[in-house]
């Protein structure tokens, strides 16, 4: 299917976007947290992904990782154009109280607390827990992308993981 | 202590690779980090992309791509654009003795109306891809997959009608599919004839598309037809902008779609059949 999409063939580009948007989509969405942005996202990941799909070379690795790189890049980008915008939003967020004891807004609050902490950890720490945790992929795929040996993925996911629960702790204490 | 880590992270692995994993299957205290693992896929898995949005990100795609590549492989095709038009008479030429002889032309006239599932549909798209493998002018493919589309659209509205809706859908996208390959090809064209031609085409096929939203009545085959329908909509946009001499460029992927205003940390929607919003310009995504 790649092979045929390098020459150019249009019905193999509708094939590999019908196989890989959903992975993506759903990994964009995980970062920027809208559908609006992660539809436009994954538009460009797709259309970066297809005019350097020429110089595309199979080195071993899926071709998921191919696209997933690119889902980073134009991640970095996003966040980049974002930056001052996001600042205000976090500062709007934090001036928020604890809201009604209500049992929405405790899951909501704890939803956001969970967000938050995720979004505070070390890159890879976060990327381990959105590939394994909220996009479902198995390990083996997760370190195709990481470029990290199946054990070390495991090992990145249980850091994390402990990571994540001391973030929360503390943040609980702080409370 | 590494050795611990690793025997840790290969249980954990094993109690999420369950479904539901439970805190009796935390050994050696990892309960604390599996519940924390299920509240976090639980609580914020991303949702996955809405069929509108697949269908027609889907379409805009390949029409850039329509447009961009014979432009982009033309240097790698030259020689075998030369050596197509030597042999291509030729062949067609063999084609059409053997079918002649074989009284196959009785089974391709046929296979005109087959619908999906018929014995002679296979026929049929085989034939199909066989006259867009003898044609290589840009304006005769755009003929050709014009043909197609409308093609796709009265199977999709046949086949609905025997309750197989799915497949329905399914023909739909495919017309999608071809509308957005004609239209990129005859961006490059300079034939008004045939641009003001898909036009009319495209006008006729929204009052099938209505028909078959009418029809249509679970919540996949609505989302099929409207996008669908966006898609014939944008299409003669696009070769309306071409008939005045405008660049097709600011129609296709950087048109004009309508976007709820973001609520900080708030979900917003986007599409066709969402009300309120405003219209912006989605910026053309540059190569890296």
């Amino acid at each position: 299917m790649i092979a045929r999409a390098q020459r150019g063939e249009v019905e193999a580009f509708g094939e590999l976007y019908e196989h890989y948007m959903e992975p993506i989509y759903r990994y964009l969405h995980s970062w920027v947290g809208n559908s609006g942005d992660a539809e436009d996202l994954t538009e460009t990941v797709f259309l970066r992904s297809f005019q350097a799909l020429p110089r595309y070379q199979d080195r071993g690795l899926p071709f998921s990782a191919f696209l997933y790189r690119v889902a980073r890049n134009v991640l970095v980008d996003h966040h980049r154009q974002r930056r001052d915008e996001a600042t205000i939003e976090e500062a709007d967020r934090q001036g928020e109280g604890p809201g009604q004891l209500d049992e929405v807004l405790i899951r909501r609050e704890r939803l956001m607390a969970l967000r938050q902490a995720l979004a505070a950890l070390p890159p890879d720490y976060g990327e381990v827990i959105r590939l394994r945790l909220l996009l479902g992929l198995p390990t083996g795929t997760v370190a195709a992308w990481m470029g990290r040996s199946e054990g070390a993925a495991r090992v990145l996911l249980f850091r994390a993981l402990k990571a994540l629960r001391q973030r929360l702790t503390d943040r609980d204490d702080a409370h | 202590m590494m050795r611990t880590e690793q025997t840790q992270s290969e249980d954990l692995e094993r109690a999420l690779a369950d479904a539901r994993p439970t805190t009796a299957q935390g050994q050696s205290g990892l309960s604390p980090l599996i519940e924390l693992a299920v509240e976090v896929r639980d609580g914020l898995t991303p949702p996955a992309p809405s069929a509108a949005f697949s269908a027609a990100a889907k379409t805009r795609l390949l029409n850039r791509w329509a447009r961009s590549a014979p432009a982009a492989v033309r240097h790698d095709r030259r020689p075998v654009r030369a050596l197509r038009r030597v042999w291509q008479p030729a062949l067609a030429g063999l084609i059409a003795l053997a079918l002649l002889l074989g009284g196959s032309l009785g089974v391709a006239y046929a296979a005109g109306d087959a619908l999906p599932g018929d014995v002679l549909y296979g026929a049929k798209r085989g034939l199909e891809r066989l006259q867009l493998v003898l044609t290589s002018s840009p304006d005769s493919q755009a003929s050709l997959r014009a043909r197609f589309a409308s093609e796709r659209l009265r199977e999709a509205e046949a086949v609905l009608a025997t309750g197989r809706e799915s497949e329905a859908n399914g023909l739909l996208a495919e017309y999608q599919s071809e509308i957005a390959i004609a239209v990129g090809l005859l961006s490059q064209s300079s034939d008004p004839e045939r641009v003001h031609g898909l036009q009319q085409a495209l006008a006729a096929q929204q009052q099938a598309l209505n028909r078959f939203l009418e029809r249509s009545s679970g919540a996949g085959g609505q989302a099929a037809g409207e996008a669908a329908m966006e898609e014939a909509r944008h299409s003669q946009a696009v070769l309306e902008t071409l008939l005045q001499g405008g660049n097709p460029s600011d129609q296709a992927p950087g048109q004009l779609r309508r976007t709820e205003s973001p609520a900080p940390g708030n979900d917003r929607g986007r599409g066709q059949g969402q009300g309120g919003g405003r219209w912006r310009r989605t910026p053309t995504p540059e190569a890296p």
